[in-house]
């Protein structure tokens, strides 16, 4: 015989549900604002009334609402299974954020009483339901306790929830943490306006206000401003107009000084004016951009910024006001910033965690932005390609002058790492810290021996607090170091490498050089002999030869430089050989780019400098050359480069470099030995590695390291009569 | 392959060899097969081939398994044609400049192996002056090969080798070179050919050769047009006639002093006339109006004597213009021969390189400068 018997459930398992399984104050309010999320409203408002004796906290959302019988069968059933069996919300197809049914019992973990107003589209009217979890004591039935929903008046659908009786102090830093618990949820900022469109999701906005009773005075608590924003380095926007014409600018949010609106294009990099987009319009982008040190940030923020940004990082894309996934959501790399940084191409911090932004595109025809059927991402049309290599141009761009601006600090050419006096700091930091500790130590020691009844236990605490807060501040800026000086390794070993492999095989390249010339004109001649009379090919054939003859004398200048004896050697150089070389080597290229390059050279002194590597003073000369040549195709005007040599004394050798570019601001001539400082945009993260090198604002500071590596100095000087922009370099003379 | 004017070229890269080989032929005035060592021991040493000349490059070690170098190599060859083991023909070196100044530079041992010393890097500028020049070692070979059946007394050897008549032996020439030539000529054709090309033909001292035979006269060869040419009919009697000048256009330096009295009728020595009076007279007297002298930059009053030796050696070449008084002796890692003239160097070139070639004095360079300032 057998009886069956039931499970019976005590009143008491809503307090183990919600009390227990919750553990902190914040998560359980952040399992509310879910639940807002879950029912697709678009704002929330958390109100604190801390003021009166009644403390209470107020949730209270435009979402969908609940009617009567979604009240008793959705919320007032434990484990219903609806959010399990729905994952995504009715009207905006939202992953829901809460799955376990059991969100709404957080409310017994903040506080003694549940008021709950809500009302469905689909009513008239509203319902308030109020719960006193004191009754949900050990001993009692869960279905006898009872729980009562009155009609209402409510204007809007939506819900609002009002948990009175706190159990808990709700500081600053306890809500705080409560948003930052639901920040990923929200849309980070408006960029553009929103267009009004069914069942597109507009976006999810947390307001945490505190409620004065006493002024009757609402503050705002907490923002992603406050909780993020704030600490970025810069801001950076960006927008595309009606004619394709893109404008960017940034704003160093340390000074609030903000760089002038400059056009861009992304394949007209050297170009101050380029031409507009083809396909691109109507682009707006603001993006927050986080250089992660520790030293950049208050103490015990740092590591919740990195944490953050590590998690929502990136830059996402709306369309139309709505959210296109998955760009922009962790791992998804679509500008190839985490590529880029991660191949060490580009040494200022890059990757999707150090920017925090929105792009917003108007494409209301879907012509130029057509998301995929399964409305995860977009077809690639041409826009989208433009947009993701402006977008990074830019970026990347920002990232490199904000690197170069973070290097004026200390001196280029400073033998010491940047980031020392940071350790410096910090170290002395914790220095005051510990003789705080000391100082606390031993007063609490001299009270307990008068029998004091303040021990300054408090006091001793607080500066543990900061000890060990400053000794986690000094432990990350060591390890950054140490990652940053191994990339430099890295890089330094990569460079070596590379010349290394460059020396051994050049004089292979020479007579393989000249083989390959040799058939090639073989070749030729035979073929425009066959084709006589076909002007057009025989205009090819003599293009091609000149430009044979040109990469020769390149190449040949080239291999010279990296033979074995330049490139290892440190001895005393001719300067009046080098520059005469170096015209030999580059004459064809000037031609070709209608330089006229002029040197001019002492009669008999030939200028021996202080053993210094010949290959390194002629990249010095080949680094002006190069930045000449573009500055005078920016220019438009006539070309033409002037290097001199002279002795000004015993001990010193002078280069002057002049060319007839268009010269360089005032306000520049001391940051252009800077490392990373440019004034041509990056490329984007979609470029080769070679592209990125040629941009990266390196190419002056390593001239600047060569020729102080000689204890030698290198200026811009006043432009030497009919040039533009001379550079003056002194060398020590041999002695 | 055609088998006139055969030659066998041996390197250890023989795409870029047979890329060479075709440049040289691309007029057919000769035949050239690269061939790699291994191959080229195999033909020449056992004698189944019979090439006009060889040409040798330094390196052969890129080959698998080849362990001899070009030096090594001419030096077996030279043993077993001093045997009669093989037929003489030349071995000219054929190689890179960095090869050469890597395995043997500085050091003169294995010169007297070649014939003639060419670098590759010359091909691309002087292609035909290099085939006629081997042509002309050839040239030299046949000659000297025929002449020990004629049974010809010294004095006949030099003068039908040389093409001068008695009086002009001892004025033009030099009794130590030709004693040395007799006597290498009796050893063996590379024995003299060596001596000929290396310190006679290949060498200013008593010949010149076209471009030097301008700058002496101070005219500018591309300026003047055809009254170059007409000039060069009326220096006949200074050119020389002897062995392989059917390839060599030289002229006798002393000829030229003589011809510059005993004709230009000129008061000064030639060497001593800047270039505008070395034109003038030169003009008055064949009435060759167009002759144009040469400028050194905007200095038309210097008096050029000697190419800088250190221009020639850069890569491409310069042809820089010096006064021996303004230019510094370059001293020679080849044996000493008095016939030929020293090699000089510009001062300016001089003082770049004086740290790093031992071939100059930098005392020497310093001095020169200081006195300049």
């Amino acid at each position: 015989m057998s009886d069956e018997f039931f499970f019976q459930t005590d009143a008491a398992i809503i307090q183990r549900l919600g009390r227990e399984l919750v553990a902190r104050q914040d998560t359980a309010l952040s399992e509310l604002i879910k639940n807002a999320y879950d029912a697709d409203a678009t704002n929330v408002e958390v109100t604190f009334d801390l003021s009166s004796q009644n403390h209470s906290i107020t949730v209270s959302d435009n979402g969908s609402g609940m009617s009567k019988s979604e009240l008793v069968d959705g919320f007032l059933r434990l484990a219903s299974g609806n959010k399990v069996s729905s994952p995504f919300s009715e009207k905006f197809s939202r992953r829901r954020a809460g799955k376990k049914g059991i969100g709404r019992l957080a409310a017994n973990r903040l506080g003694d009483y549940l008021i709950l107003e809500t009302r469905s589209k689909s009513e008239e009217c509203g319902w308030k339901l109020t719960v006193d979890w004191r009754k949900f004591c050990q001993g009692a039935e869960l279905n006898e306790v009872p729980v009562r929903i009155v009609k209402y008046d409510r204007a809007q659908a939506g819900t609002t929830l009002r948990v009175e009786k706190l159990f808990d102090q709700w500081s600053d830093a306890t809500i705080k943490r409560a948003f930052r618990n639901i920040i990923r949820l929200q849309t980070p900022f408006p960029v553009a306006p929103v267009e009004d469109q069914p069942r597109k999701d507009p976006g999810f906005e947390v307001k945490f206000i505190r409620d004065d009773n006493l002024f009757n005075e609402k503050t705002e608590i907490v923002n992603i401003e406050t909780e993020l924003l704030q600490y970025a380095q810069a801001v950076v926007e960006l927008s595309v107009d009606d004619d394709g014409n893109a404008l960017w600018r940034w704003t160093n949010q340390g000074t609030g000084l903000s760089s002038e609106w400059k056009k861009i294009h992304h394949e007209a990099l050297e170009n101050k004016n380029p031409h507009s987009y083809a396909n691109l319009r109507k682009v707006w982008m603001k993006t927050y951009y986080f250089i992660l040190l520790p030293n950049l940030y208050p103490s015990m923020v740092f590591s919740r910024v990195k944490e953050e940004l590590t998690t929502m990082g990136g830059v996402r894309l709306y369309r139309n006001g709505f959210r296109v996934v998955p760009y922009g959501e962790p791992d998804n790399d679509w500008l190839r910033l985490d590529e880029l940084y991660a191949k060490r191409s580009f040494l200022a911090p890059i990757a999707n965690r150090n920017y925090f932004g929105v792009v917003e595109v108007k494409d209301t025809e879907g012509t130029l932005f057509e998301e995929h059927t399964s409305r995860e991402g977009l077809v690639e049309t041409p826009a989208v390609d433009e947009l993701r290599n402006l977008i990074s141009s830019v970026l990347i761009t920002v990232a490199g002058q904000i690197s170069e601006e973070r290097g004026k600090k200390t001196r280029a050419s400073d033998k010491q790492p940047q980031r020392l006096p940071d350790q410096e700091d910090t170290a002395g930091k914790l220095k005051l810290a510990l003789a705080g500790l000391r100082s606390a130590t031993s007063n609490r020691i001299d009270r307990s021996s008068t029998n004091s009844t303040d021990n300054g236990s408090d006091s001793v605490a607080e500066n543990i607090d900061e000890v060990e807060n400053l000794a986690e501040v000094l432990s990350l800026e060591v390890a950054k170091a140490k990652a940053e000086m191994a990339d430099e390794a890295a890089m330094l070993r990569l460079l070596a490498t590379l010349g290394m492999t460059t020396a051994e095989f050049s004089h292979e390249t020479g007579m393989t050089f000249d083989a390959f010339r040799f058939d090639f004109e073989a070749v030729f001649k035979v073929a425009v002999g066959a084709r006589s009379g076909d002007h057009e090919f025989a205009t090819k054939a003599n293009r091609a030869k000149t430009m044979l003859d040109r990469l020769d004398a390149l190449t040949s200048y080239l291999n010279a430089l990296a033979s074995s004896r330049s490139a290892r050697e440190v001895r005393p150089v001719s300067l009046t050989r080098i520059v005469e070389s170096f015209k030999n080597g580059v004459a064809a290229q000037a031609n070709s780019a209608s330089v006229d390059l002029e040197v001019s050279v002492p009669p008999y002194d030939p200028l021996f400098t202080c053993p210094i590597h010949e290959a390194e003073l002629a990249s010095v000369l080949l680094n002006l050359y190069t930045n000449a040549v573009k500055a005078m195709k920016r220019a438009a005007s006539e070309r033409r480069v002037l290097i001199e040599v002279s002795r000004l004394s015993e001990e010193q050798l002078e280069i002057t470099f002049s060319d007839t570019g268009d010269g360089i601001a005032e306000e520049n001539k001391e940051r252009i030995f800077d490392p990373f400082f440019t004034t041509r945009t990056a490329p984007p993260g979609s470029a080769s590695d070679i592209e990125h090198a040629r941009g990266t604002g390196l190419g002056l500071w390593i001239v600047h390291q060569i020729v102080e590596n000689v204890n030698g100095e290198i200026c811009v000087i006043d432009p030497k009569h009919e040039y533009s922009t001379t550079f003056q370099i002194l060398i020590p003379a041999e002695e | 392959m055609n088998r006139a004017n055969y030659w066998i070229f041996i390197d250890d890269k023989l795409d870029e060899a047979n890329s060479f080989a075709d440049k040289l032929m691309e007029h057919g005035e000769i035949t050239i097969e690269a061939m790699l060592p291994s191959d080229g021991r195999d033909c020449l040493l056992s004698s189944s081939v019979h090439p006009l000349g060889v040409l040798m490059d330094v390196n052969l070690s890129d080959v698998k398994g080849e362990l001899g170098t070009g030096p090594g190599f001419a030096q077996d060859i030279r043993v077993k044609q001093r045997s009669k083991e093989i037929p003489e023909y030349p071995v000219v070196r054929f190689s890179g400049k960095d090869p050469v100044k890597q395995k043997i530079g500085g050091d003169p041992t294995s010169n007297d192996l070649f014939d003639l010393m060419i670098y590759k890097e010359e091909v691309k500028y002087s292609r035909d002056s290099i085939v006629r020049m081997l042509n002309g070692v050839s040239d030299i070979y046949s000659w000297l090969g025929k002449f020990q059946d004629e049974k010809l007394d010294n004095s006949q050897l030099i003068q039908k080798s040389f093409g001068l008549s008695e009086p002009f032996v001892s004025g033009w020439g030099h009794d130590d070179f030709f004693k040395k030539f007799v006597t290498s000529a009796k050893v063996g054709p590379h024995v003299a050919s060596s001596l000929l090309l290396r310190t006679f033909l290949d060498k200013t001292g008593l010949l010149i050769d076209e471009l030097l035979l301008a700058v002496r006269l101070g005219i500018d060869i591309e300026k003047s047009g055809d009254a170059w040419f007409d000039l060069l009919g009326r220096l006949q009697t200074v050119k020389y006639r002897g062995v392989g000048s059917d390839y060599f256009d030289r002229w006798w330096a002393r000829g030229l002093d003589d011809w510059w009295y005993s004709e230009v009728k000129a008061t000064d020595a030639l060497v001593s006339c800047d270039v505008v009076s070395r034109v003038e007279q030169i003009a008055n007297w064949s009435g060759l109006t167009t002759l144009i002298s040469l400028k050194d930059g905007e200095v038309s009053t210097f008096r050029p004597w000697y190419f800088c030796q250190l221009g020639l050696e850069q890569e491409p070449p310069q042809r820089i213009l010096i006064d021996p008084r303004n230019a510094i002796k370059i001293s020679t890692f080849d044996d000493f021969y008095p016939w030929v003239d020293s090699a000089y160097a510009s001062l300016k070139l001089a003082a770049q390189f004086a740290k790093e070639d031992p071939r100059l004095d930098s005392d020497e360079v310093d001095c020169l400068i200081r006195a300049k300032e």
